[in-house]
């Protein structure tokens, strides 16, 4: 406790400065935590408890994603891809292209609309056996508005009028009771399905107005289908392309992305 | 004696100026942020996006790289890849090094950059809207609809919150979501072959789509 007079004339001049000092240092902490930009901070993110923090926490959110449809046919189907891949790119899609370029969009819709319209009774009827009576209802009435108002189903007031839409069919009929999907099968030209896929894709066939409207006339039937495929590709050129540069294995991707659709739709 | 109390104040005014809350002071984005819902921010980023795709100046041939440089910076903004990449490894993320993930990361970013940033330009103002908004913790999910060429097309958000910033980890399109999408394509590769080859596949990709042509006319190889 006993100072000279030489000593705190010393501490005088270094106590402010270390002072000062402290504050800044106190500031600068304080306020540069808070600046940090989230936005291009990956090391932040990867560095420090917060990312495992998240991956404890939240991991069994995607625990289920190694749950997929089993494949037992995969070299077959992995041929039937690529082909029915050829089959888009070399057919289906300059064909569409050049079909887009002398219709205009808004009637290729309308098109669109018509054949949508055309296949309620298989909706219609899949409501029923799932005993879904107010999609039922809600499809029954969505059928009547844009059947009339709707010019034969060209437009769609029922959707501008908000009325929801239920797409059912057999193979989420099964779904629903419970039936698998088997395994996975790729069609050429139906594309992905499956073993329940597929039985969904028969029964469909004949609860499909245009099957019966054509009945008699095999080939005029199949033109028309070939032509209801090309207007809808034509309104959803890109999706396939942009998904096919995106992945590492196209085949894989629209495995899974069936699936999951296939999931998702029983669901609803 | 005075010397003695005066250092002693000195200490005392130091050590409450060391305990005061700064940082409640320090007001920033993020903070400003965290009074904002996730819709509110997803949208803020949407809206963005139309505002900058549909400024003239940037339609020039010299202002396309400057867009693109804006694009790209609205997609880190609101995008959470490092999030995304984690999910999408599932249990072989824990197993690597710090290294390791950070290229995981950044060619993953890469990879889907050089694939839907082309795509934004072809984006003509499709309505959206925005349904509901789940919030769970940290957790978002924000369901919207796209309504392009009079099709309703559902797309929900799943979002994270870090220090108030709500940004989007996946995304989901008629229920295919993009996580669970890349998982199982990751895992199938994962399962019998090395994480040096996934890296080298993923650049392999990113190589193919900047030397593909930007109309298709040739079957992409998978």
């Amino acid at each position: 406790m006993l100072t000279t007079s030489a000593g705190s004339d010393g501490r005088r001049k270094w106590l402010p400065v270390v002072c000062f000092v402290i504050l800044l240092f106190v500031i600068a902490f304080g306020v540069g935590t808070a600046v940090v930009s989230p936005a291009f901070a990956v090391d932040q993110q990867l560095s420090g408890k917060a990312a495992d923090e998240f991956a404890d926490e939240f991991d069994d959110e995607y625990a289920d994603a190694d749950n997929v449809i089993a494949d037992p046919l995969e070299a077959y189907n992995r041929v039937v891809f690529t082909f029915n891949d050829r089959l888009y790119f070399w057919l289906l899609k300059p064909v569409a292209r050049g079909y887009g370029m002398v219709v205009p969009e808004p009637l290729r819709i309308g098109i669109r609309n018509f054949f949508h319209n055309l296949s309620a009774p298989i909706r219609l009827l899949n409501c029923l056996l799932q005993g879904k009576f107010s999609a039922f209802g809600g499809e029954l009435s969505r059928f009547l508005l844009n059947s009339t108002a709707g010019v034969v189903g060209l437009m769609d007031p029922a959707t501008y009028d908000g009325m929801k839409s239920y797409d059912e069919d057999f193979s989420q009929t099964l779904g629903f009771y419970g039936v698998g999907h088997g395994f996975y099968l790729v069609w050429p030209f139906f594309g992905p399905s499956s073993a329940r896929g597929t039985v969904g894709l028969v029964a469909d066939y004949f609860t499909e107005p245009l099957t019966w409207i054509f009945r008699d006339e095999m080939e005029t039937g199949l033109a028309v289908t070939g032509g209801k495929t090309v207007n809808q590709v034509s309104l959803s050129l890109g999706v396939y392309e942009d998904m096919i540069k995106s992945v590492l294995d196209p085949y894989v991707a629209v495995r899974n992305a069936y699936y999951q659709n296939q999931l998702k739709k029983v669901q609803e | 004696m005075p010397v003695k109390i005066k250092s002693f104040m000195v200490v005392v005014v130091a050590a409450v100026i060391m305990l005061f809350p700064w940082r409640a002071f320090a007001s920033t984005a993020a903070e400003k942020a965290a009074a904002s819902s996730p819709t509110q921010q997803l949208k803020a980023g949407a809206d963005n996006l139309i505002q900058v795709l549909k400024d003239q100046s940037l339609k020039t041939e010299e202002g396309k790289k400057l867009l693109e440089d804006k694009v790209v910076q609205l997609f880190h903004q609101h995008f959470d890849l490092t999030y995304t990449s984690q999910m999408c490894l599932g249990r072989y993320w824990r197993k690597l090094s710090k290294a390791e993930k950070k290229e995981f990361v950044d060619l993953f970013t890469e990879l889907l950059k050089s694939t839907y940033l082309k795509r934004v330009h072809e984006y003509s103002g499709q309505s959206v809207e925005y349904n509901k908004e789940i919030i769970k913790g940290r957790k978002a999910l924000v369901k919207t609809k796209f309504i392009d060429k009079g099709k309703e097309i559902p797309v929900d958000y799943k979002m994270l919150n870090r220090d108030g910033q709500w940004r989007v980890y996946d995304v989901i399109v008629e229920g295919v979501s993009l996580v669970r999408n890349y998982r199982s394509q990751f895992s199938s590769i994962l399962r019998k072959k090395k994480f040096a080859d996934l890296l080298d596949q993923i650049r392999d990709k990113i190589a193919r789509n900047k030397a593909a042509k930007d109309v298709a006319g040739e079957p992409q190889k998978g």
